[in-house]
């Protein structure tokens, strides 16, 4: 569909794109690509792919709270608990009534905590010990913060 | 007040690590601040996964912290960062948890698809590869090379670092950068022309 | 002094009660939940009755959208079953087994149209939960929360 270049390959237009030609090669290059309608358009789609993700990369971090996240790798680092309202702030609304229903959760919790010491401790939530099936697989995962035990099973 | 704030900001790279070994938090808030996007993206280029460069990027600063006194002055701060973060990334325990979720992703490639070709036919070439369209069709077909390609490829992109450069991070061969960066460039193009 | 027999008896009533409550407690009634949960690539949606799991589910699934579409508690013996209806002809059955330290033993079968699809047999932290998941439902699927407390 699209023209070809007669003259240069995509390791060229490449090493062009991430300015690694000598400097003879990378005059040759340059004047080409002024007149090569084809190079021109790899040069531009390698561009455009780099954009594309280096964009999209930024715009998913970008939504990572950095305020949160100082404080809760501060928290780790220096071996302290972690701050839970900071945590929390973003599942809080702005809305009074849900604040203190919020802080009202954290002193459940807090309660539960001091009644049953095993609650936080280690250990996964459930030992699963056995699983029976003839669905084409089972999946045991365990998630990282609290252990919560989770089965997967794919019904065929 | 002011000033010393941005006093503080431009401390010099040795001299950070200096009161990173003495465990000084508000040093610690610095290279956290200094250093937290260029990790994230890293780590989401390679795990493309939200929460989990979130986790690994926290982790990697936590283990500065742990192994600051292990660093030597006469290398370089960035790169040590940008090496911990890719090791982390690459963890094979983690892995086993991101192909679940992966996995759990509803295939919305081939609507993608259409969508970008209809934006291709509509706009004109200079712009055809650009906007949100574009980037999550690219997106889409990242996500389909293999890791160690990407890894590659991320730091190429991202970091600007040269194949030389990319090679000694990686502990691989500079012919190998190359073929790597040769074999992403040319499924990502192929995926954009058909 | 009929007085002082009336606070007797009434003490002597509310430690009956008090014993009796211990008894069943001891006896094995396990407090059992279940709560059906619909997760689904659609609209951002986190269902309020689900907060305290979602960030859990979010750690490993890319789920948009986790509805609540069913919740039921359960107050269960020793192997009593306790059962659910789900969409799609399917029952879910939970029995607790054996209640061990701070563990409570569960089995939970999910059957459908009759027939046994899926046995587990778990022990459960005490006042902790399990998920469990699978079933394809409407564009999404279906995941099961289950909490258990002696
Ligand atoms: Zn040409």
């Amino acid at each position: 569909m699209e023209k070809k270049c007669s003259q240069y390959n995509l390791e060229t237009i490449s090493a062009f794109v991430d300015k690694e030609l000598g400097p003879k090669q990378l005059d040759k290059f340059a004047c080409h690509v002024e007149t090569c309608e084809a190079c021109r358009l790899v040069v531009d789609q390698l561009q455009g792919i780099k954009e594309a993700f280096k964009s999209a990369a930024e715009d998913e971090m970008k939504s990572i709270d950095s305020q949160v996240f100082l404080s809760s790798v501060t928290a780790k680092s220096f071996n302290r608990k972690p701050a839970i309202f900071e945590k929390l702030k973003e599942y809080l609304s702005p809305k009074p009534i849900l604040k203190i229903a919020t802080i009202a959760v954290i002193l459940g919790f807090s309660l539960m905590y001091f009644r049953q010491p095993g609650i936080n401790g280690i250990g996964p939530s459930a030992i699963v010990n056995s699983v029976d099936t003839n669905m084409s697989s089972v999946m045991i995962i365990e998630t990282i913060e609290t252990k919560h035990t989770i089965i997967w099973f794919t019904e065929t | 007040m002011n000033n010393s704030a941005v006093h503080r900001d431009n401390i010099e790279e040795a001299e950070l690590v200096e009161r990173l070994k003495r465990g000084q938090e508000w040093a610690f808030a610095i290279l956290v601040k200094k250093y937290r996007m260029q990790l994230l993206k890293i780590a989401y280029g390679i795990t493309l996964d939200r929460e989990e460069s979130c986790e690994i990027v926290q982790d990697v600063f936590v283990s500065v912290h742990k192994n600051i006194k292990n660093f030597r002055q006469e290398a370089s701060l960035k790169g040590w960062l940008r090496k911990i973060t890719v090791n982390h990334s690459l963890n094979w325990k983690r892995k086993f948890k991101r192909r679940f979720r992966w996995s759990h992703t509803p295939l919305e490639q081939e609507d993608e698809k259409m969508q970008y070709t209809v934006q291709k036919e509509k706009k004109n070439p200079e712009t055809a590869y650009q906007g949100k369209e574009f980037e999550k069709f690219v997106m889409g077909r990242i996500k389909k090379l293999p890791e160690k390609v990407r890894v590659v490829f991320v730091l190429n992109t991202f970091e600007g670092l040269s194949y030389d450069e990319i090679a000694q991070s990686l502990g691989i061969k500079k012919g190998t950068v190359k073929s790597r960066l040769h074999t992403a460039r040319k499924s990502l193009l192929e995926s954009i022309r058909s | 002094m009929l007085r002082s027999a009336n606070t007797i008896t009434l003490a002597i009533f509310f430690f009956t009660i008090c014993f009796l409550t211990q008894a069943a407690m001891a006896g094995g009634n396990v407090n059992t939940g279940v709560r059906v949960i619909h997760a689904s690539s659609g609209p951002q949606f986190i269902d309020p009755g689900l907060r305290d799991i979602v960030p859990e589910l979010k750690s490993v699934f890319r789920y948009t959208s986790y509805r609540l579409i069913k919740q039921k508690s359960m107050n269960l013996n020793r192997n009593q079953q306790g059962k659910v209806n789900l969409p799609g002809n399917r029952t879910l059955v939970v029995t607790p087994t054996k209640i061990k330290g701070k563990r409570i033993q569960y089995s939970i079968n999910i059957n459908k149209a009759g027939q046994r699809i899926f046995n587990t047999q778990v022990s459960l932290k005490n006042n902790s939960s399990i998920t469990i998941g699978g079933p394809k439902f409407k564009k999404g699927y279906l995941l099961f929360n289950i909490s258990g407390r002696k």
